[in-house]
């Protein structure tokens, strides 16, 4: 990771989940829902990242396995399972997805002085909320091409 | 959005749709049901039922990313999700 610290007084207000062992943050802006874990179905011959699709609201909705994408270590069998509603994308082209987490925590304001910006992929950066690590997510990436 | 009566089945624990007039015939076996389409034929678990005008989304690029079969689209039928099949490019799934 690029020691590129962002600059600036302001925070981002984001969600914080559990995804196996790590602690991420996903940007209050893109998420729409957080619902207890929706039932999915597979879909023959998809990556692993992807846990199947399910319905909400009368929509289909592709459902990832956030600590997949993240390459978390898996944690404790989570209580309370949840997926997370999130969307990205232009207004134009605007994408729901579903990210299977282990638990919603709580809604935090991260300075953005704090965060320290790089990573591959999915995390944009990371920071340290309460002596833990956070990675924050960028859903954008999931929208490029691999 | 497009609309289409498709034929809804049943695989394993997935559903799938398939365009209506791309199907040509129906054979029970002990497999299963042996769906004739123009160019192919798909095996299911069972025929789950017709959807008339069903509603039918294109697949999102965050989706795509980590299924690469070929399909129409996907859509919702009595609270169930459900792929459409492409029928020139039927899912691997449907063929083995």
């Amino acid at each position: 990771m690029k020691a590129a610290e962002e600059r600036g007084g302001g925070s981002v207000p984001c969600l914080l989940v559990q995804a196996g062992d790590d602690l991420c943050a996903v940007p209050i802006a893109v998420v729409r829902r957080v619902v207890r874990a929706l039932p999915t179905h597979p879909l023959p011959g998809a990556g692993p990242e992807l846990v199947g699709l399910a319905e909400f609201g009368g929509e289909p909705l592709a459902i990832l396995d956030l600590a997949r994408l993240l390459n978390a270590p898996s944690g404790a069998k989570a209580v309370y399972p949840v997926t997370i509603v999130v969307a990205a994308g232009s207004a134009e082209a605007r994408e729901l997805i579903g990210l299977a987490a282990d638990a919603a925590v709580e809604i935090v304001a991260v300075p953005t002085s704090g965060i320290v910006t790089g990573g591959a992929g999915l995390v944009r950066g990371e920071t340290t909320i309460g002596g833990r690590l956070v990675r924050i997510i960028d859903l954008e990436a999931l929208r490029a091409s691999p | 959005m497009s609309e289409a009566t498709v034929l809804l089945l049943r695989r394993g624990l997935t559903l799938w749709g398939v365009p209506r007039e791309q199907v040509v015939g129906l054979d029970a076996s002990a497999a299963g049901v042996r769906v004739g389409l123009r160019s192919t034929s798909l095996l299911a678990d069972e025929v789950v039922g017709l959807v008339r005008d069903l509603e039918i989304r294109p697949v999102g690029a965050m989706m795509r990313r980590y299924w690469q079969e070929h399909c129409r689209g996907v859509a919702v039928h009595g609270g169930l999700p459900l792929v459409v099949v492409d029928s020139d490019h039927p899912p691997r799934a449907l063929l083995e």
